[in-house]
């Protein structure tokens, strides 16, 4: 019995809560990777007079509602909608459509938004100037002021915020939520004369609340640790405009070498994460366990 | 799909499909959904274009094909590209061999099983869907550079599996758990040890599950970049993401190469998918919903 559990478990102490403690006890010391010495806080200590962290707060503020209101909105509209087509065909046309940008790597999606971004070759700006208006064309992801909000229409390109905006993972949670609601419920409904309207403000809504706090967990929790877009277009500049915690965890690691801060920076993302996770885990348990069918 | 409760009308047309589509009442609907897909799909249908073109077609249009398409663009993204996939696919593959080996024998015997310390063992690894990879990345990297794999393809493998298995055995466990048991009661009384009723019973049975940790495991590696970052930077050693970038800084302006390059590493998966969409919508929102 025990022999089935021993890859697993090895695996598990070696490459999971090895780094897990490790991180929690690297926190207190200055580290390079080789050589440690105890510091105590001072890691935490410096990370309140960091001056990246004012950037980061805000633009993890922006990616975060940017996040939440495209997880909210667009694809719950799309799911009922999609959910409730007189064509069933259609509705699977547009799944599978929807779908699809799910597969393509979300680096080549980044990539292809980087190039719709550029200023003097790419096709946003091109068709302002064609289109006749000049003075609205930017250098998009080099503009301090703007780079952000570019950052934050793409989201993690795929990984369900932010572009595609229809066609994330929320769409999906919110489709098998509406598939699990019962026949019976909607068939009284439409017997009582229910307009669309109705049952999707009385029953759909109501009854797909779990996929909606999912999804806004889920967001909040991506959101919160996303460095993968920025590394790849802004490396957090131009200045510390487009900063956010992970990509300064990364810097302080892999670029300065300061592993020990860099651990202390993770420390604090997690406990974040742990409390956000905590206060919505007591009302998402019951969803968690999934029925493949 | 649910099952519909509206009744449809016999099919009088011909065509009732095409009835149906415009149906006055699904019209908001359809252009709601239909503008949504070309949003979404605008972007790739430039990229596809731009894949084609020379330089002087580029700056000419960028919005529909010229002709004459430029196909010698795949011949050269491919000389480069071409390493990064099949060093994507070797980590693939290898990654999920090793997650549904390892993942599906530990849940084997925490569902059939009862044992001393299993409940207090399968919330040890349940507990860590909690943990953030920001959290594990710094001291991860230590670790495997003083393992000595750092720059090996072993270095993106091992750590994989080990994060791949934890909800692997989450989804796995709650599954076996709800086989009937009389499935191995009759094996028992066949002779059958548990190698046997793990190897003949509960793997046979695990398929559909089986399907959701495979699809999971082939998009979180094939997509995987911060990670092969940091541990690969020998180019002949370049997954797919991270040799896109790099793809990318070496091309700069010559668009046509660089969009077809884009093209031919999203041209696996896609392939992928179209042959068996219906198991991904399942992984997707499997993968999804794991907290």
């Amino acid at each position: 019995m025990y022999l089935c559990l021993i890859p697993a478990l090895t695996f598990l102490v070696v490459f999971s809560y090895y780094p897990f403690f490790s991180a929690f006890y690297h926190s207190l010391f200055k580290w390079d990777g080789v050589n440690s010495t105890f510091v105590g806080f001072k890691n935490f200590i410096d990370l309140v007079s960091d001056e990246r962290l004012g950037p980061s707060t805000k633009n993890i503020f922006i990616l975060t509602s940017a996040g939440v209101f495209f997880a909210l909105t667009l694809p719950l509209i799309a799911a009922v909608f999609i959910h409730n087509l007189k064509s069933e065909k259609m509705s699977t046309v547009y799944r599978f459509l929807f779908t699809m940008p799910l597969v393509i790597p979300w680096v080549v999606t980044v990539l292809v938004w980087q190039f719709l971004y550029d200023p003097l070759d790419g096709p946003i700006n091109r068709f302002l100037i064609a289109v006749g208006y000049p003075e609205f064309v930017r250098a998009w992801l080099a503009d301090p002021d703007i780079a952000i909000f570019a950052i934050a229409l793409i989201g993690g390109g795929g990984t369900g915020v932010g572009f595609p905006f229809v066609a994330g993972l929320n769409l999906l949670v919110y489709l098998s939520g509406l598939n699990n609601i019962s026949s019976e419920v909607k068939e009284a409904a439409i017997l009582e004369g229910a307009t669309s309207w109705q049952m999707f403000r009385n029953i759909e809504l109501p009854l797909i609340k779990t996929q909606i706090r999912i999804n806004l967990v889920m967001t909040i929790i991506t959101q919160l640790q996303t460095f993968h877009t920025i590394i790849l277009l802004t490396r957090g500049g131009p200045g510390y405009s487009t900063m956010v915690p992970g990509m300064a965890m990364f810097q302080d690691a892999f670029e300065f070498s300061r592993m020990g801060y860099a651990s202390a920076i993770g420390v604090v993302l997690f406990v974040i994460m742990l409390v956000i996770t905590l206060i919505a885990n007591n009302r998402l348990r019951t969803s968690t366990d999934f029925d493949p069918n | 799909m649910s099952t519909t409760v509206k009744t449809k009308p016999k099919p009088k047309h011909r065509r009732p499909e095409l009835m149906a589509v415009l149906r006055k009442e699904d019209r908001v609907k359809h252009a709601y959904l239909l503008v949504a897909a070309l949003l979404t799909f605008f972007p790739f249908w430039l990229l596809f274009v731009v894949s084609f073109k020379d330089l002087p077609q580029f700056y000419h249009n960028v919005w529909t094909l010229d002709y004459p398409l430029h196909f010698e663009n795949y011949t050269l993204a491919f000389k480069v590209v071409g390493k990064y996939i099949v060093n994507s696919a070797i980590v693939t593959a290898a990654t999920i061999v090793g997650v549904l080996f390892v993942s599906s024998l530990a849940a084997f015997a925490f569902a059939r099983y009862s044992f001393p310390g299993s409940n207090f063992l399968f919330m040890l690894i349940i507990s860590l869907l909690m943990v953030p990879s920001v959290l594990t990345m710094v001291p991860a990297f230590v670790l495997v550079k003083n393992l000595g794999m750092i720059n090996t393809l072993w270095g993106l493998i091992l750590p994989g599996i080990a994060g791949l298995q934890v909800f692997a055995i989450y989804l796995l466990r709650n599954f076996m758990a709800g086989l009937p048991e009389e499935l191995f009661e009759a094996a028992r009384m066949d002779g059958a040890g548990i190698w046997r009723s793990y190897w003949h019973v509960a793997l046979p049975l695990s398929r559909p599950v089986l399907s959701i940790v495979v699809i999971t495991s082939l998009l979180n590696t094939w997509n995987d970049f911060i990670w092969p970052l940091i541990v690969i930077s020998d180019d002949d050693l370049r997954t797919i993401p991270i040799g896109l970038a790099f793809f990318r800084t070496q091309y700069q302006t010559d668009y046509g190469p660089l969009m077809a390059g884009y093209i031919i590493s999203l041209l696996p998966l896609l392939i992928v998918f179209l042959f068996i969409s219906r198991e991904f919508v399942r992984g997707l929102t499997a993968g999804a919903i794991k907290m």
